[in-house]
């Protein structure tokens, strides 16, 4: 179980379908009956979830339960895909991301996100790719980036392992640095919210290590919001934990049980909760 | 399982096997040898066919070649057939220059007009296009390839020049009056030119360059502009990071076959370049030709001394640039698309 | 490690963000114009054929041969029409046979580099010249036979041979080869394991790439200029004999100063346009099919 920061965390709400939802601070995320399809087929259903500020909340579920879905929803990722479409709101810095006015480009470069498989740009070296969200937000200058490049870097743990080599390409790198360097190039453009879809599910398990920890770090100054298969991960690394399941194949994903992770762990609320985590399910 | 009905008489029944054999080995029936030997043949035919276009445009060009030295076709500087005798063989009537100058000149018109209209138009199709435009929108580019080359041509001249023929006139009396370039653009405009020639290719090898493009763009992975997007890029951003980097090997070799289509094409440009033989024209608006169209041209009228033989040698070097630059393209394109 | 400064974020239109997304947009719109144009060209191409055409082309067009003096109205191009069809016809006779079997090769005995270097230089065929192409069949033909039709058809036919090799290619390898394995599982040889396994499976995508190599063949010029010659002046149905073609009888046309060789010529241009276009679109259609059903 991760240090909790010394000010008391905020209120968890626990989401049982009947408990309204405390207000979010600030930097915190909350979702507010989320639907996602694709297409006809829905994926998601009526998810209500808070995510507090500066801490890590996992989502956990069975595959196929719609966590990545709900994932890319909230930096508006989801609507990328020809045919899909999201219902309800996500509140963010006191904004709906969905919000008609509001510019889904600027709604992602506020949201940093890693993905599953990592994807640095292969014709950039490690530098440009540490720098490139910043670069497109021409939100600083010249002289300033290498400082941004050298502390994201330092922050994803990296930076002692390629400061020597930052002009190399950054397909030199081996996958777990290669992911390292994702989270660099996220964190760069300083987002209040990161999110992480799976990040550890492509690497072995040394890198895993390495990341969990590099999470575990900056678990303080983002909020982060991961995905994760691993049971164990989530029990490492956050400090809130959600659970999604289907009920029936062929239904949407839903968000069953959220609480602290201590909690979902050791006492699971739902019976559905306590049949996956105790490994008897999914 | 497919049904035994469809494989012909060779189940035998005499022989009982316990388990399922994958690749039979054994000796197999005499038909069955004289049909891979066939098709092994077959498979062959292009090769033979490529080393004996080399052989026999060689052979047929030799008399002439011999006759005036092989490299005094690249020194002379003048095509007049009506000067040749039997017994001279020195200046070469034959020099073959201005044809290499107008097969590279209108090629690189052709793919300066091509290439930044091909790689937008893959570009849109794989990119901009919404789901169900994408389809029909491919089709019709590629459709520009299956228009005959004689088509082309006769719309060029009929069509293509009276619409230029303003915008040249303009050019040849601003551009053509600069000093020095100047001399590539001036006047005065007939119609039939090295630029027309050029833009008609354009035309014609587009398709394939947006062929190959399209190709390459979609296998960007799918992760890589996802990371772009997820950065807040907008969507030139995101072309011109995630897809358009890795395309770049890509787009040199979709060019190079384009250039290549271009070197060989004949009749479209035939009947647009105007077939000016003599010599090397200074100006891309004045008349010319290429190696193709004076092959075209002159091949059933050839009566003077060593005229066909010198024929073929411009074959010969026109089969030997096409195979090289196919040659490249293809290299370059097996080894950017498996990138 | 530096402790980060925290910030509301804020969704509203910075104005950096909106000159990226001015910028994006007259960029994607140069993209959009390029692919208009490509677009434009080609109905501009299409539309004033068959307006220049539309008015010479009758049924006495598609039967009479060009009338004696090329000034004179009237006539039409029958001697070509039939003439392509004879040519094309023995071409495709010869080449698609010989292309599908280059194929079964590769994909069914080929091994190793022989097997790549043919393949390679097969994509390299379809890049020849055509006239280079003529050029060949002159050297090796017509000068021991004279021009003719037949002469004709061997050049179109090395014209269509890669290009039947390279789709029938793609279509064998589409065959699953558990259907390979299973007819030889049932004792059967390769050879017809491929005749009746492989290439029944295939057919479909087959056809449509030989449709595809015919069409391209009808629309060749360059290589029958050294090869049939073209005859003008009657209907030739003897392929050893010299023989017109609907393009070569274009191209004459169209050069002449004669406005009414010209107007046939159009005719002609219409007509091969049409034929090309169809065959073109059956066969696309066809394998469109054939993908959905594999799909």
């Amino acid at each position: 179980m991760p240090d909790v920061a010394t000010e008391p965390a905020p209120a968890t709400p626990k989401v049982d379908g009947t408990t309204p939802i405390a207000e979010a601070s600030v930097e915190g995320l909350s979702i507010e009956r989320l639907n996602a399809w694709f297409g006809k087929h829905h994926v998601v259903a009526d998810v209500d979830l808070t995510a507090p500020a500066h801490r890590v909340t996992a989502l956990i579920g069975p595959s196929g339960c719609g966590k990545s879905t709900l994932l890319r929803c909230v930096n508006r990722m989801h609507e990328i895909v020809p045919g899909a479409r999201v219902e309800g709101r996500v509140m963010f810095g006191g904004q709906n991301v969905y919000d008609p006015d509001i510019d889904p480009g600027s709604v992602r470069s506020e949201i940093g996100m890693v993905f599953q498989r990592p994807n640095p740009f292969p014709t950039k070296s490690i530098y440009e790719n540490a720098i490139i969200g910043v670069r497109l937000a021409k939100s600083a200058g010249n002289r300033k980036l290498d400082e941004i490049a050298e502390s994201a870097l330092r922050r994803a743990q990296l930076w002692d392992e390629v400061k020597d080599r930052l002009n190399k390409p950054a397909v030199s790198l081996s996958g777990g640095q290669q992911q390292r360097l994702c989270i660099a190039r996220a964190v760069a453009v300083d987002p209040s919210l990161l999110l992480m879809d799976e990040p550890c599910s492509a690497l072995d398990p040394i890198a895993t290590f390495k990341i969990e920890e590099l999470i575990r770090e900056i678990a303080d100054q983002y909020t982060v919001i991961i995905v994760t298969h691993n049971m164990q991960q989530a029990t490492r690394v956050s400090h809130f934990t959600g659970f999604m399941t289907i009920e029936r194949a062929g239904e949407p994903g839903r968000l069953v049980e959220f609480g602290a992770t201590d909690q979902i762990f050791g006492a699971p609320a739902q019976a559905a909760t306590e049949a996956y985590v105790s490994g008897r399910v999914g | 399982m497919p049904s035994p009905a469809g494989v012909g008489g060779g189940i035998a029944a005499s022989t009982v096997r316990v388990a399922p054999t994958l690749l039979k080995r054994g000796r197999p029936r005499f038909a069955d040898r004289i049909f891979g030997t066939s098709v092994s043949v077959m498979g062959g035919i292009v090769l033979v066919v490529i080393v004996g276009m080399v052989v026999f445009l060689v052979l047929e060009g030799l008399p002439a070649m011999q006759h005036y030295g092989f490299f005094s076709f690249i020194t002379a500087s003048r095509w007049t057939p009506s000067t040749a005798f039997p017994n001279v063989s020195h200046p070469n009537p034959y020099g073959i220059l201005q044809f290499i100058y107008g097969t590279m000149l209108t090629s690189i018109i052709g793919m300066i007009i091509a290439v930044p209209l091909a790689v937008g138009a893959a570009l849109v199709i794989t990119e901009v296009a919404p789901q169900r435009v994408k389809g029909p929108l491919s089709g019709l580019v590629d459709l520009l390839a299956a228009v005959p080359s004689v088509v082309y041509g006769f719309w060029g001249i009929f069509a293509l020049i009276p619409a230029i023929k303003p915008v040249v006139d303009f050019l040849t009396t601003t551009l053509g009056t600069v000093p020095v370039i100047g001399v590539a653009f001036q006047g005065p405009f007939f119609g039939v030119s090295y630029f027309s020639a050029g833009l008609v290719l354009a035309i014609m090898i587009l398709p394939i360059i947006a062929a190959v493009c399209r190709e390459v763009f979609r296998s960007t992975p799918r992760n890589e502009k996802e990371a772009a997007l997820a950065l807040g890029a907008t969507r030139w951003e995101m072309i011109r990071i995630a897809v358009l980097p890795r395309a770049r090997s890509g787009i040199v070799g979709a060019s190079l076959l384009g250039l290549g289509r271009a070197l060989g094409e004949t009749i479209a440009v035939t009947m647009v370049i105007g077939n000016a033989v003599l010599h090397i024209n200074g100006s891309i608006f004045s008349q010319g030709a290429t190696m193709s169209s004076v092959i075209a041209n002159e091949f059933t009228e050839a009566t003077e001394p060593f005229h066909l033989s010198a024929l073929f040698v411009v074959g010969f070097w026109l089969l030997i640039v096409a195979l090289v630059v196919n040659i490249v393209a293809r290299l370059v394109v097996h080894r950017g698309v498996a990138l | 490690m530096t402790q980060l400064a925290v910030r509301t974020p804020g969704f509203r239109n910075r104005p950096a963000l909106r000159r990226r997304r001015a910028k994006s947009a007259v960029l994607v719109g140069l993209l959009i114009a390029a692919v208009v144009v490509a677009v434009g060209v080609l109905a501009w191409v299409l539309v004033y054929v068959a307006i220049q055409g539309v008015g010479a082309l009758n049924l006495g067009f598609l039967t009479q041969t060009p009338p004696g003096n090329p000034a004179a109205a009237g006539g039409g191009f029958y001697n070509g029409i039939v003439g392509s069809l004879i040519i094309v016809g023995i071409a495709a006779l010869i080449g698609i046979p010989l292309g599908i079997g280059a194929a079964i090769y590769l994909v069914e005995y080929g091994r190793g580099r022989l097997a790549d270097t043919i393949r390679f230089f097969n994509d390299v065929l379809i890049g020849v010249p055509t006239i280079v192409t003529g050029a060949f069949i002159y050297a090796i033909w017509v000068t021991r036979f004279g021009f003719s039709g037949f002469a004709g058809s061997l050049a179109l036919a090395i014209v269509m041979l890669p290009l039947v090799t390279r789709t029938t290619e793609e279509m064998l390898r589409l065959v699953p080869n558990e259907l390979r394995e299973g007819s030889l599982a049932l004792g059967a040889t390769r050879s017809q394991t491929v005749m009746r396994v492989c290439i029944p499976t295939a057919l479909p995508g087959i056809i449509t790439g030989a449709m595809l190599a015919v069409a391209r063949a009808m629309g060749e010029t360059a290589p029958l200029l050294l090869t049939a010659l073209g005859n003008d002046l009657f209907t030739e149905y003897n392929p050893a004999k010299r023989m017109s073609t609907l393009s070569l009888q274009i191209f004459d046309n169209a050069v002449t100063g004669f406005q009414e060789g010209q107007g046939r010529a159009w005719a002609g241009a219409l007509t091969l346009i049409a034929i090309v276009l169809i065959f073109t679109f059956v066969a696309r259609f066809f394998g469109r099919r054939v993908r959905t059903s594999n799909a």
